[in-house]
């Protein structure tokens, strides 16, 4: 009841003349990110963050959350009628997706592929609602040590439950980490790791790296495909939008289970992309059709795109209660909340009440903004992507170049931004994945701080992180998640040889 | 987008061990400054708790391991190939280069450039060059470039009040 009472003050402040026009535009931004080739939620986000620096914070945050939903909603749009996911968490939507536009069913797909999302974001804010103050009030109780735990566990999770190669997952956060480290140290003062370059001092600003890494990294990759997009006509009239919804009832066990995956997958940071890939996996296994999989199924539309969002909304969660985001673009908008002058964390709760709660109450009120309007605008933004690529990519270039400079107004950052381009097309390439190397830029300080403090306490002893029941339970956990990987590989090999 | 992969063709380009084992050797190196700035710092214990050093030490020491194993699977990978005789995967074929790289290289060329021409000229120069040479446009391309400036202009610095940077040729321009 008191999340209820709550959740109505926050409509109070959410529903307001302003934020309801910050939704529409935070979509109709997230729907473009989304559809254009080498800008997606991450980095759509932090282009848009330095024009937030002037705002009420929770007016910012629901000009940039309704960015994400409006990026969601728009990778999906180019999953079905381009096969081109905008997002790559809306891969899993082109398996079943463009099959379907192929035989003419664009608007069926994409009715489906929209109604499934949202049902997946509203099941996300829904528990969001009920279970992020519970979340908070436990995490009242921790201390330093904890606090490592919980981030520990947050590291230890994308290594074990990455889709990508383990050794690849923790170069990647190590790299963010060290990257962390760089520049003024926030205990003692000294600097360090800057070897003598003056811009290196204030540190490398992790939304320089998104904008390479995301931006420039897949522009890169999208060159290799060769400069045009060929896309499928579709025109959606409120007929076959009727139509589909008479549909989706019939699919509710499909519904329920792909946004029970994208719970799980979101709370802890599996993230979204996972998230819509197990669901489709399960899917097909599920399924009396799963051999139609593949081949233009509702079912393989539904159920990567309810977990996809249902996970994005998810990775929200942590990110309120804890101080730790699910997914690179909750990590972006941390990074926001501390540039706003807020503490992520479970004080968020008691503090910023106004805050929290006009931020989940625009949770409900921006994910029906995105369906009408999404559902309004694909003509629009498919025409948006039959633009010659050769006026898109420079543009969009030029985008990257400028959002990096306004992040410090430094033109060193713009260096930065290229060589951290190189490093996003390399490692996308080679399969190392790129969100924990963001995450850990987001986190790495705090970590830190909460590992010095916690030693500081116990005078050096490591111990003190399995002394409480709480940290004991979530170093276990770490250790379990970073040996499940072992595990399966030592089992399949045993496996493997008769 | 996601388009992570490599190709399986046997269009000669270059091999992904040698790419694997090159990424995971920069890898290690950059393990190996963290560490020595690290060291400088100092690792020990001080009145204040743990030294600056001390958190970053393990995390280059991580690095340089993790670099190392990487670098080491990617070593054998060869060795199985030349074992085999078989082709290795391709990183990039060489007939893809050529578009990456003219992309690239402008890209490079640009970010480079901005340092003297400040944002604006270079913006203006970058979007029309570009659609000139991709895309074969004339007066179109001039006017898309001087236009994304323009956008730019009035959006960040007449309405969000953010200052984007000059450079030395635009001031001198307007000195004049």
């Amino acid at each position: 009841m008191e999340s209820l009472t709550a959740l109505i003050h926050g409509f109070s402040i959410a529903l307001t003349p302003y934020h309801l026009m910050l939704m529409l535009v935070g979509v109709l931004l997230g729907i473009l990110v989304g559809v254009l080739p080498g800008l997606g939620a991450p980095n759509g986000v932090t282009l848009l963050l330095p024009l937030t620096f002037t705002m009420e914070p929770v007016s910012a945050i629901i000009l940039l959350s309704c960015m994400y939903w409006g990026a969601l909603f728009g990778g999906s749009t180019t999953s079905i009628l381009f096969n081109i996911p905008g997002e790559p968490s809306s891969v899993a939507t082109t398996f079943d997706g463009y099959p379907m536009a192929q035989q003419g069913r664009a608007g069926e797909a994409l009715t489906a592929a929209f109604t499934s999302a949202f049902f997946g974001a509203l099941s996300g804010v829904l528990l969001i609602t009920f279970l992020s103050t519970w979340v908070a009030d436990f995490a009242m109780k921790f201390s330093p040590p904890e606090f490592f735990g919980v981030y520990l566990l947050t590291f230890c999770s994308f290594i074990g439950m990455g889709r990508t190669s383990p050794i690849k997952s923790l170069t990647s956060l190590l790299l963010g980490l060290a990257a962390a480290a760089v520049g003024m140290d926030m205990i003692s003062g000294n600097i360090r790791l800057t070897y003598d370059i003056p811009e290196l001092l204030r540190g490398i600003s992790f939304l320089v790296a998104v904008i390479g890494l995301f931006g420039l990294g897949e522009i890169f990759i999208t060159m290799e495909e060769g400069l045009a997009f060929k896309g499928l006509e579709s025109r959606i009239n409120l007929k076959v939008v009727f139509r589909t919804w008479v549909k989706l009832p019939k699919y509710w066990v499909t519904l329920l289970r792909s946004a029970a995956i994208g719970w799980w997958m979101g709370v802890t940071p599996g993230g979204p992309t996972a998230a819509s890939f197990m669901s489709y996996g399960i899917a097909k296994k599920a399924s009396k059709r799963g051999d139609h999989f593949g081949k233009g199924e509702i079912e393989g539309v539904i159920a990567p795109e309810t977990a996809d969002h249902a996970a994005g909304t998810c990775a929200l969660l942590p990110m309120l209660a804890l101080g730790i985001p699910g997914s690179a673009t909750a990590a972006v908008m941390l990074g926001g909340l501390m540039i706003w002058g807020l503490r992520p964390g479970p004080m968020l709760f008691i503090e910023q009440k106004d805050f929290v709660w006009g931020l989940i109450a625009s949770m409900y009120l921006g994910n029906v903004v995105s369906l009408i309007v999404v559902l309004a605008t694909v003509p629009l933004f498919a025409a948006i992507l039959r633009i010659p690529f050769s006026i898109i990519a420079p543009v969009i270039i030029v985008v990257c170049a400028i959002g990096a400079y306004t992040v410090n107004s430094v033109p060193f950052d713009l260096i930065l931004t290229l060589l951290f381009g190189v490093l996003g097309y390399v490692f996308k390439k080679l399969d190392y994945p790129i969100a924990p190397m963001v995450l850990a830029m987001v986190l790495g300080d705090k970590a830190e701080e909460s590992f010095r403090q916690s030693l500081l306490l116990s005078r050096g002893k490591l111990s003190i992180f399995w002394s409480s029941p709480i940290s004991a339970t979530l170093t276990v956990l770490a250790a379990l998640l970073i040996l499940l990987p072992l595990w399966s590989r030592f089992r399949k090999r045993a496996t493997d040889k008769p | 987008m996601d388009h992570a992969s490599t190709s399986h063709s046997t269009a000669p380009g270059v091999s992904r061990w040698a790419v694997e084992f090159g990424t995971a050797a920069f890898v290690a190196v950059i393990g190996a400054v963290v560490l020595n700035g690290s060291l400088e710092q100092g690792i020990g214990w001080s009145s204040t708790g743990p030294e600056s050093g001390y958190f970053p030490f393990y995390i280059g020491l991580l690095i340089i391991v993790s670099g190392t194993i990487s670098a080491i699977s990617a070593l054998r990978s060869k060795f199985r190939l030349a074992h085999s005789h078989a082709r290795g995967e391709i990183f990039l074929e060489y007939s893809k280069l050529k578009p990456v790289l003219q992309v690239f290289l402008p890209t490079a060329i640009y970010i480079v450039s901005i340092r003297w021409l400040g944002l604006y000229i270079a913006s203006a120069v970058f979007v029309a060059a570009f659609m000139m040479w991709h895309g074969n446009y004339r007066w179109k391309a001039l006017w898309t470039g001087i236009g994304t400036s323009a956008f730019f202009y009035l959006v960040l610095e007449l309405w969000f009040k953010i200052d984007l940077f000059k450079g030395p040729l635009l001031a001198w321009l307007l000195d004049r």
